[in-house]
């Protein structure tokens, strides 16, 4: 069955239908949130919001969109109020995210996994909107077209963002290793 | 291009085209390598899965959640619908009708007074002008007048003239023209001269403290 037909069972009153949609978008929301905001136990409250809104408002939900991007919109406000929140709050470091290296971890290949955090630092740098875009194209795979609709932009504008931040990350990848070589 | 070339976005056509010439243009070819080597190492950054367990808890709770909350699926009213929004008018045109109806008396006040102002004024040049021409004396265009506009015919003769009345001429107002000095008030008559005093004496008017602040 189709999001489209699951959606509109919930509309009709079927909440066994939505819960069918939850199963299906949890993973690769909970991912987004919590790349976004860092902290496990956020990312879980977050996703909960994102879904009970979703189900709220899933009578306004109109059909010039996928019910996954409509997920990532919410999802998209949802972090931007937690971060307006919490503006002063602590946030667990970028360091303790669990990640998962597989070259780093079977080979100990420290430089890469280096690299990887400067990376990761260098994503952390990026302003809000690229940062979006990186996160929603890189990792959630999403197209452009997709992207513009979830963060309510123009799909070359995406685009374009996306650009601009892949050539930062360039730059301040190849300013690093600069760097690191005149050391 | 390059960035669609980058996420396999281009037609084959075009693809093959770029291809062609990464081959043979080494400065793009190192820019080429350089970014898709930063996009590798991007996709590489993956987050640990937490297991079924979790995944399977994690719907529970929300479902919890969804079951205590029902969606608004009752139409709203209408009187609601019209409160909200009347007119289903978006809020630009609210707030155009606001300013309209909040400037229109403002404006229409304005105009009034003006009107006003303009046809007083053109009446008392009228009088002036008749008398500086000699066709009128000064106390007819005086008399012709309300109270009010003719302490401010008065008010002109006495700022073209001078001071003291009667006395020498005196020309106050230098910057202004088209005034006949010769007329001072040697030449009026002792009827326009009573005239004239009698409607600047105190107490006929409120603007006599304003008229000698003019004069002076």
């Amino acid at each position: 069955m189709t999001d489209d037909q699951l959606v509109e069972r919930v509309k009709n009153g079927d909440s066994n239908a939505f819960e069918e949609l939850v199963v299906r978008h949890q993973k690769p929301i909970y991912y987004f949130v919590l790349r976004v905001l860092k902290n496990p136990l956020d990312a879980e409250d977050t996703v909960q919001k994102i879904f009970l809104l979703a189900y709220q408002n899933i009578k306004g939900f109109r059909a010039d969109a996928t019910f996954k991007t409509w997920l990532y919109r919410i999802g998209i406000n949802q972090c931007h109020n937690f971060f307006r929140k919490n503006k002063f709050r602590d946030s667990i470091s970028v360091d303790d995210i669990p990640v998962t290296d597989s070259k780093a971890d079977q080979e100990g290949d420290l430089s890469d996994k280096e690299r990887l955090a400067h990376l990761q630092k260098a994503v952390e740098r990026l302003p809000y909107k690229q940062r979006m875009v990186v996160t929603l194209r890189i990792y959630q795979e999403l197209s452009f077209e997709e992207i513009g609709t979830a963060l309510n932009i123009r799909t070359n504008s995406a685009k374009v963002n996306f650009h601009h931040a892949v050539e930062k990350l360039k730059n301040w990848m190849k300013t690093e290793k600069d760097e690191k070589n005149s050391l | 291009m390059a960035g669609d070339y980058y996420q396999n976005l281009l037609s084959p056509g075009l693809a093959d085209q770029v291809e062609a010439h990464l081959s043979g243009c080494s400065s793009c070819r190192k820019e080429y390598e350089q970014t898709w080597k930063v996009l590798a190492l991007l996709k590489e950054d993956c987050l640990t899965d937490p297991g079924p367990d979790f995944w399977q808890g994690l719907s529970l709770r929300t479902m919890a959640q969804v079951r205590l909350s029902r969606p608004e699926f009752q139409e709203t009213p209408w009187y609601k619908k019209v409160w909200r929004n009347p007119f289903e008018w978006p809020g630009y045109a609210w707030a155009t009708a606001l300013i309209l109806i909040l400037l229109t008396p403002v404006a229409i006040y304005t105009i009034h007074i003006q009107g006003h102002n303009v046809s007083s004024v053109l009446e008392i040049q009228d009088q002036a002008s008749k008398w500086e021409t000699g066709s009128e004396p000064l106390s007819m265009a005086v008399e012709s007048l309300s109270d009010k506009d003719a302490v401010r015919l008065a008010k002109r003769v006495v700022a073209r003239m001078g001071k003291d009345l009667p006395g020498p001429t005196r020309l106050l107002m230098q910057d202004e023209t088209h005034w006949d000095i010769s007329r001072s008030t040697e030449g009026l008559n002792n009827e326009e001269l009573e005239v004239l005093i009698k409607k600047m004496e105190p107490g006929r008017s409120g603007s006599m403290k304003e008229e000698e602040d003019y004069v002076c």
